[in-house]
């Protein structure tokens, strides 16, 4: 399964990285902003996004927007990862048409079962 | 010698006119020239008779002014009403052998009519006399006697103008006095004015003093007042007709304090009566003499001033030449005496009152408090500096304009309601208001009422605390502490995710050591994100921020989740836990119940012994539903049952360390369970802990607080 990672933090991208190939055993590429992120999603086409929400520039809901305003992208399903766990946060977002909610701060060892459940719409 | 029967009436007569060994008058010279001239004669005589001798008023060709009444021709004269008529004393057996005749002047012719009172008293005689013998027509005999009444009726005149002049006297002596009652009355007056017109001692007591003195022509007058806390007089006001010629002796006055029986006011005092030195510079009592003497002063007067037969004070005057006390100026200076103690009690009394009142002003000033003063009719009485500033309006802007000046636009308009409605709320307590200052600003102010009767009716006394400033910086630092929080929680995510990999081991596998090494960092970042999250969590709900989703709710189902969250926890601390099935419907939010739930119980499992139990239970009660967790822990001390809810309280501070937790927990409980409408509270005792909630029934759920 490949995954693409957008999040600006750097260390955050990386840990995540790791924990998705390492931990989860997946193929990753990553994007360190929403508008590198909509050009990777296009170029790679991966079976999934973890896209962060709170980004300078594109923000998440803008990087979905976008990615669903075209067609090559519009299918590859989103699941956020955002550190507002509040319950009405989740709702808005996945009012957006994300698969899943992730919240920050993620335990890297069960981030990937994570990821996969929010998938199958666990 | 014969004395005439009516000798004394006629001596008292003769004394009436005070005539005797008074210097000659011309107008009986010249009755005597006259009398000598008709008779012919070289002598004659007005010669009146006392009860030893003649005396001679008025006389020619005689050089002696009296004689012994024994041998006076006279005295026999006074025996009749008509003349005596000797004309030859040899041949006359009476006076054949008195020395007048054989002697010198050698009389031997006498005529001799008598002074006639009108009351038919003899005094004397008018006569004549010759050194030979001779005879008196009828003529010259009644010439005599008319002469006599001439002498008697200016005699009489000579009477009647003494009398008159002793009745000008006596009339004068009135006006004297009448003047003098005059000058107590002008004292007495003056004196009653200058008390009923003065406002202090030092106003009135000069002016009393002033009364006194210029009535009497004294130069200077003094108040000396009892000091109340030492039993001594100290001089407290003083008058003087001459300021300059006085100031040494009031500077030493001044420095004088009198005890009973110690100088005039002392002996004032201690007789408590007047006392009157004629004479200072002699006066062994007087203290004060060498500066009285500079002063020109040597006579004292000491009044006392009291009242109920308490001595208050001692009035004293001095001058040069006073009178003595007479019982009118006693009696006005008595009167005035017990008036002056009068007015003192009614200053000490106004003292009191004025320093009291300087000092509650001086506090109302000074305070840091605005105060405002509101009427009954909702306007300002009165403001302090403090509450100028508060509002940006000076004092005399505002008093008298209505209070809705003061309140925000909004509100203004029900000025009254609001009054109503403070009056309600703020009374004896401190609560939160909003207020409009000068330059429109509506800012927030704690206010607390108090009501007080004043003369001009009933008043509302409001402390206005300005709290927009402590507001602004809560505001402040809860933002501050919500943008730090937020930006330590992403590094420190970065942090735990890369040891939680290394802890794993899909990293490779590291030496025991070092994953011991990384799992003590580890720990310690997951506490550190738990108190971050705490501390965001608990802002946002004191905010206001966190909006709770109430709705009906089976109270097991929050049981469920709440357990489900802790068992690994409880399984992994040895302790049991034991759940009475809930049979409630809550009113909640159901994510922040559970929060609740599991808060308290990790608080349990953590501080239970192995193998203990932890209970969960619950029950309805009429208004509200009520959990409740407990424990074996070790139990919460009384001192800290109230602390425990509030943030960074442990029973132990090190608590944290060896416990984990945030001391927040409970905090963010307590802010939940509150906007819910409820309560949390515990009951411990040793070795027991029970925390519990209530929330609100459904139905009976009231608005939160916030």
């Amino acid at each position: 399964m490949k995954v693409l990672l957008i999040e600006d933090e750097d260390d955050i991208r990386r840990v995540a990285r790791l924990s998705l190939s390492r931990v989860g055993g997946m193929e990753v590429v990553d994007a360190a902003s929403g508008v590198e992120g909509v050009h990777r999603a296009e170029e790679e086409s991966p079976d999934a996004i973890l896209l962060d929400v709170m980004m300078p520039g594109l923000d998440g809901p803008s990087t979905l927007a976008a990615l669903r305003s075209n067609p090559r992208t519009a299918s590859i399903p989103v699941v956020f990862l955002t550190a507002k766990a509040m319950p009405e946060e989740k709702t808005r977002l996945m009012d957006l048409g994300a698969r899943g909610v992730l919240t920050k701060p993620f335990d890297p060892v069960t981030l990937p079962a994570q990821l996969r459940a929010a998938l199958e719409g666990r | 010698m014969r004395l005439p029967p009516d000798e004394a009436e006629r001596l008292e007569a003769l004394h009436s006119y005070r005539i005797l060994d008074t210097p000659p008058e011309e107008a009986f010279d010249d009755l005597v020239r006259l009398a000598s001239r008709i008779c012919g004669t070289p002598m004659a005589l007005v010669s009146l008779v006392d009860a030893e001798r003649q005396w001679f008023k008025a006389r020619v060709g005689l050089d002696v002014p009296q004689t012994s009444r024994e041998v006076a021709f006279c005295a026999h004269a006074l025996e009749s009403p008509r003349p005596l008529i000797v004309n030859d004393a040899l041949a006359d057996e009476r006076f054949a052998r008195n020395p007048l005749v054989l002697e010198d002047p050698h009389i031997r012719f006498y005529a001799g009519a008598p002074l006639l009172t009108p009351r038919g008293h003899s005094v004397g005689t008018l006569c004549v006399m010759d050194h030979v013998p001779r005879e008196l027509s009828v003529d010259q005999i009644e010439a005599l006697e008319v002469l006599s009444r001439e002498v008697l009726s200016r005699l009489e005149l000579r009477r009647h103008v003494m009398e008159l002049s002793r009745a000008v006297e006596s009339y004068e002596r009135g006006a004297v006095e009448r003047q003098r009652v005059e000058r107590h009355q002008a004292a007495q007056q003056g004196a009653t004015e200058a008390l009923a017109e003065g406002l202090s001692v030092e106003d009135a007591i000069p002016r009393v003093l002033k009364a006194i003195a210029e009535a009497q022509s004294w130069a200077y007058g003094a108040l000396w007042r009892r000091d109340s806390t030492a039993e001594v007089l100290r001089l407290a006001a003083t008058w003087s007709a001459d300021p300059e010629a006085t100031r040494t002796f009031i500077e030493s006055s001044r420095a004088v304090a009198c005890t009973p029986g110690v100088g005039l006011p002392g002996l004032v005092w201690e007789a408590g009566d007047m006392v009157f030195l004629p004479d200072l510079q002699k006066d062994p009592h007087f203290l004060r003499a060498p500066a009285a003497l500079r002063s020109g002063l040597n006579q004292g007067l000491g009044a006392p001033v009291n009242l109920g037969g308490e001595v208050l004070g001692v009035l004293e005057f001095f001058s040069h030449d006073m009178e003595p006390l007479d019982d009118e100026l006693r009696r006005v200076l008595q009167s005035l005496g017990t008036q002056v103690a009068q007015f003192l009690e009614r200053d000490a009394a106004d003292l009191e009152l004025r320093s009291n009142d300087a000092r509650m002003r001086s506090v109302i000033e000074n305070m840091l408090e605005g105060l405002v003063v509101v009427n009954g009719r909702g306007r300002i009485e009165s403001v302090n500096p403090a509450a100028e500033q508060i509002f940006g309006y000076p004092a005399w802007e505002i008093v008298g304009q209505p209070l809705k000046l003061l309140l925000p636009h909004s509100v203004a308009d029900h000025a009254e309601a609001f009054l109503a409605d403070a009056y309600g709320r703020a009374i004896g307590r401190v609560t939160e208001w909003e207020g409009r200052r000068k330059n429109g600003e509506v800012f927030r102010f704690e206010l607390s009422l108090y009501e007080f009767l004043s003369p001009d009716g009933r008043l509302l006394a409001g402390h206005v605390r300005d709290i927009s400033d402590r507001q602004r910086l809560e505001r402040m630092k809860k933002e501050f502490v919500a943008t730090v929080s937020h930006e330590l929680r992403t590094p420190l995510t970065s942090i735990r995710g890369s040891l939680s990999l290394l802890g794993s081991g899909v990293l490779g596998e590291i030496p025991p050591e070092a994953r011991e090494a990384v799992e003590i960092a580890e720990r310690n970042t997951v506490r550190l994100i738990g108190l971050i999250n705490d501390i965001l969590d608990l802002e946002r709900i004191e905010a206001g921020k966190v909006e709770i989703h109430v709705e009906p709710l089976e109270l097991a189902t929050v049981f469920e989740r709440s357990i489900e969250a802790v068992r690994g926890m409880a399984d992994t601390m040895h302790v049991r836990l034991e759940v009475e099935p809930a049979t409630a419907r809550v009113d909640g939010d159901a994510e922040r119940l559970v929060q609740v739930l599991v808060n308290l119980l990790s608080n349990a499992i953590k501080f239970s012994p192995r193998n203990e139990v932890v209970r969960v239970t619950s029950r309805s009660e009429p208004g509200f539903v009520e959990v409740r967790v407990a424990d074996h822990g070790r139990g919460i001390p009384d001192s800290f049952k109230e602390a425990i809810f509030q943030r960074f309280q442990q029973v132990e501070s090190s608590d944290s360390r060896q416990k984990g937790g945030s001391g927040l927990g409970l905090a963010i409980c307590k802010a939940i369970v509150e906007q819910h409408g409820g309560t949390i509270g515990v009951e411990s005792e040793r070795g027991k802990g029970s925390f519990h909630f209530r929330i609100p029934a459904p139905g009976t759920r009231l608005p939160a607080t916030p």
